[in-house]
């Protein structure tokens, strides 16, 4: 298996601070908000936006449920101990047991809509105290999960910047050791945490590795045959990834317009997201 | 000579040849096609892969006419013995794409003409793909001179002149434009055709790609103008009209051709390359 190439973690850490930074600044806001997993990507997140902002402008919770498994809880802990970021820890369960309660439908963390509950519960919270403190709310998502779709539409999915969203998840461990997270956290199994025992990769069907090389064919041009012959794995493979980039395109999409008028809201109606000093 | 134009306004399925070319084939096979062998059958720009494939467009280009759609397309026009005009993303060299529209008969391969105005404004992103054309020609078809253009190109009148400057009594638009450009193009379409005393075939996409609705509209006009053929708006449509290759009737009532001076070309190309 060729595995993609190492990125540059200093500099590739350089420009996501700067991007943080200048973000967070043109958007007239003070810190931004970052909900702690206990996995990798919200620990990279979370340490850049510390070294790019201090610990005073960013806001880190930890928003565990019954299917969250207590060795996170300890993992966050370890983390913002060594970030000196102060945490938050606010169990969600009740919000969904309410929520339960009044649809009347029993939770089942084995159905989609369930599991995708979770993670929207999480960004109504994250939102909450955005809106509250004036924080940006800043997700985690990684290009593997983007390019595949794996996140929740409106759940994780939702924030207003997402510095890592260009890195694969191979490359995010890499900038993980560069950033010393803590090792608990760097060798456990990534899990999106919907359900116990869940993990990513069995999830997917296949290894991180192994989708980062496929997705890193795909980004280059490369056709199915291309990459399966390149990779030396079977089309079927390659064929199963390129199935998920499709059926996930309007995930990564904002919700679809449709044009009849003249310039039209994120087709072809184009301003800076910054505002001009005369406005 | 009589000549028949089946305006086949379909609604292309995105980045999806395949199901593309099982749709042209079909309306190839219609009785209205295969009863009459001077018929050429035209669908829009980028009707082989849909107008909407964005970057998929790396992977589906193809070299025109030995690439494997074109093989597939002059099969269709073999089988059913007809004419087609159509549009396909085109790969000259590794890199380098165009626009295309090209002419199939059962014979083979008849000509391409490659878009030369690549619209890079509004809902239009076509430069990050398409290379604009580095010439105007016409096609010689069983049916005499026919001039292939492309949606946006018909926006500029040099286009259509050039065609007829150059002997063709037919130029055909194939189009893939959205709602909003509507009046423009019913405007130009008979102005090109009345300017020129040329017959003006117009073919667009119709209904949802994404985020656009295809306006469709396709229609026919003769060379004195007069509209021969008007397809519905929005959807998918198929019609039928009747041209004839002779259009010297039409040429000493309005001697545009006749008329034009020279030098005007010349102070054209010195002015524009001073914009």
């Amino acid at each position: 298996m060729n595995k993609i190439p190492p990125i540059d973690a200093p500099h590739s850490i350089k420009l996501i601070k700067d991007f943080i930074r200048i973000r967070v600044s043109e958007a007239g806001a003070k810190g931004v908000i970052i909900g702690l997993s206990g996995g990798i990507d919200s620990a990279v997140v979370a340490s850049i936006a510390v070294r790019a902002l201090g610990v005073e402008k960013v806001f880190v919770l930890f928003l565990p449920s019954d299917t969250t498994p207590n060795s996170d809880l300890k993992d966050v802990k370890s983390l913002c101990s060594q970030l000196n970021v102060k945490l938050t820890v606010i169990d969600i369960q009740k919000l969904i047991n309410s929520y339960s309660e009044e649809i009347q439908e029993k939770e089942d963390p084995s159905l989609i809509e369930w599991a995708n509950f979770k993670p929207r519960v999480r960004q109504t919270v994250l939102y909450f105290f955005a809106n509250r403190l004036n924080y940006l709310v800043c997700g985690a998502g990684n290009k593997s999960e983007l390019m595949i779709g794996y996140f929740t539409k409106f759940g994780d999915g939702a924030a207003d910047i997402l510095p890592i969203g260009d890195v694969y998840k191979t490359n995010v461990f890499q900038l993980g050791k560069y950033l010393n997270v803590p090792e608990t956290i760097l060798a456990k199994a990534p899990s999106a945490g919907l359900w116990k025992g869940q993990t990513d990769e069995a999830e997917i069907g296949m290894s991180y590795s192994q989708l980062d090389s496929i997705l890193y064919g795909f980004e280059r041009f490369q056709t199915e045959i291309d990459v399966a012959d390149y990779l030396q794995i079977p089309i079927e493979e390659v064929q199963k990834i390129r199935s998920k980039l499709y059926q996930s395109e309007h995930k990564r999409r904002g919700p679809l317009i449709f044009k009849l008028g003249i310039r039209t809201p994120n087709i072809d109606w184009r301003i800076p997201l910054i505002k001009p000093s005369d406005v | 000579m009589k000549f028949n134009i089946a305006a086949a306004q379909i609604q292309s399925h995105q980045a999806d040849p395949h199901a593309n070319l099982e749709e042209i084939s079909q309306i190839c096979q219609r009785k209205e096609v295969t009863t009459n062998p001077n018929t050429i059958v035209v669908f829009p720009e980028l009707a082989v892969t849909g107008y909407l494939m964005h970057d998929d467009v790396f992977n589906l280009a193809e070299e025109v006419p030995t690439g494997p759609l074109s093989k597939k397309i002059t099969k269709i026009a073999e089988t059913n013995n007809c004419y087609l005009v159509i549009g396909i993303p085109e790969i000259s060299v590794p890199g380098v794409l165009y626009n295309s529209a090209v002419f199939f008969g059962p014979e083979g391969f008849l000509g391409k003409g490659r878009k030369i105005f690549i619209p890079n404004h509004s809902v239009f992103n076509e430069r990050r793909y398409f290379r604009s054309a580095t010439t105007i020609n016409v096609i010689e078809s069983p049916f005499g001179k026919i001039g292939l253009q492309i949606c946006y190109d018909l926006f500029s009148p040099e286009i259509t002149r050039a065609h007829a400057l150059l002997g063709a009594h037919t130029s055909i638009c194939i189009s893939a434009s959205p709602g909003v450009r509507r009046q423009y193009f019913e405007s130009f379409l008979p102005a090109r055709a009345m300017e020129n005393t040329i017959n003006m075939v117009y073919v667009n996409q119709s209904g949802i790609q994404d985020d656009l609705v295809f306006w469709g509209g396709s229609e026919v006009r003769n060379a004195t103008g007069k509209q021969v053929i008007k397809l519905k708006y929005d959807e998918p449509d198929f019609g039928i009209a009747q041209l004839d290759t002779d259009v010297r009737t039409a040429r000493p009532f309005v001697p545009t051709l006749r008329d034009v001076p020279p030098w005007i070309y010349s102070k054209l190309e010195k002015d524009s390359q001073e914009l």
